[in-house]
């Protein structure tokens, strides 16, 4: 895997854990998910795999930290 | 969606609760907890972080495990059995706090649990409240880890331009995300500096978000 495909995948991997144990809402965890599987089918083609791990993206509007017992009713 | 009495409150905003144990807020929740908060309740257990993880968490290691009758791990018939430690959301509770990337805080007031027979009242503030609850600690390490998350929400951005023509192979092993294992995190990171594993709590989370901060430069 190209170093800086694996950069982005553990830092949107990052992202995801320790933004949810903050409350903060991103979408990294399914960026991460499809960026590995995008790299795992294209092993062969290392600037697909680059461009497919820089469109990992997190969107700026979800940086609020929400403090909170969320619910978690029966369903 | 979480139904709000009041919300956009400051911290002088009047406010209190007097709580009557009737444990409602234990069940049917969601529990996050941060590094620290992590920490502190393996410390009360006396068990690693990574042990923590394992028996106690849900998601990653993001969320508190509830039983199968969605009632918290930590309720026992006399209360909560890690008190000293709890979570900050629980010491918040009926607030919520939040807190953007331009260090704008604002705090809401929940509607009340179904069965909660805690009495809300406007005798303090929010702050008062707060300081009761013993939030300091907690909202301090949250702060300071939400910096590191929003420099690493920034990068993400930012790594969409100026990276499409690396052909570098990198060979070494798949890195590990342990971020939210302190104990895993802290092990690896002092073992390679040959520096003493620290044993307090406050200092662990030090030395765990300068580690976080080299490896957010790094990248």
């Amino acid at each position: 895997m190209n170093k800086s495909t694996k950069k982005v995948i553990a830092m949107a991997a990052a992202v995801a854990s320790l933004g949810a144990s903050l409350g903060v809402a991103t979408e990294s965890q399914a960026a991460v998910e499809k960026a590995k599987a995008k790299v795992d089918t294209t092993k062969t083609k290392q600037a697909t795999q680059i461009k497919t791990a820089t469109q990992v993206k997190t969107p700026a509007a979800s940086k609020t930290s929400n403090q909170i017992k969320w619910e978690n009713k029966k369903k | 969606m979480i139904p709000f009495r009041r919300t956009q409150l400051q911290s002088e905003a009047q406010f209190s609760f007097s709580c009557s144990r009737c444990l409602q807020c234990c069940q049917h929740k969601k529990i996050q907890v941060n590094p620290y908060e992590i920490a502190r309740l393996a410390g009360n257990l006396a068990i690693s972080t990574t042990d923590f993880i394992a028996r106690y968490t849900t998601e990653n290691g993001s969320f508190l495990k509830f039983d199968e009758t969605n009632t918290c791990l930590f309720l026992g018939s006399d209360g909560c059995r890690v008190h000293l430690d709890r979570p900050l959301v629980c010491r918040l509770f009926p607030l919520a706090r939040h807190l953007n990337s331009m260090g704008e805080e604002w705090f809401s007031e929940l509607e009340p649990e179904e069965g909660c027979t805690g009495r809300y009242g406007s005798k303090g503030s929010i702050r008062e409240y707060l300081e009761e609850q013993g939030t300091v600690p907690f909202t301090r390490a949250a702060d300071s880890y939400l910096k590191l998350l929003w420099e690493m929400m920034d990068k993400l951005e930012d790594s969409g331009s100026g990276e499409e023509h690396g052909e570098e192979l990198d060979n070494s092993p798949d890195e590990d995300e342990v971020w939210l294992d302190m104990d895993a995190a802290m092990r690896s990171y002092c073992s390679k500096r040959e520096i003493p594993f620290p044993l307090d709590v406050e200092e662990k989370t030090r030395i765990h978000q300068n580690a976080l901060q080299q490896w957010i430069t790094k990248q």
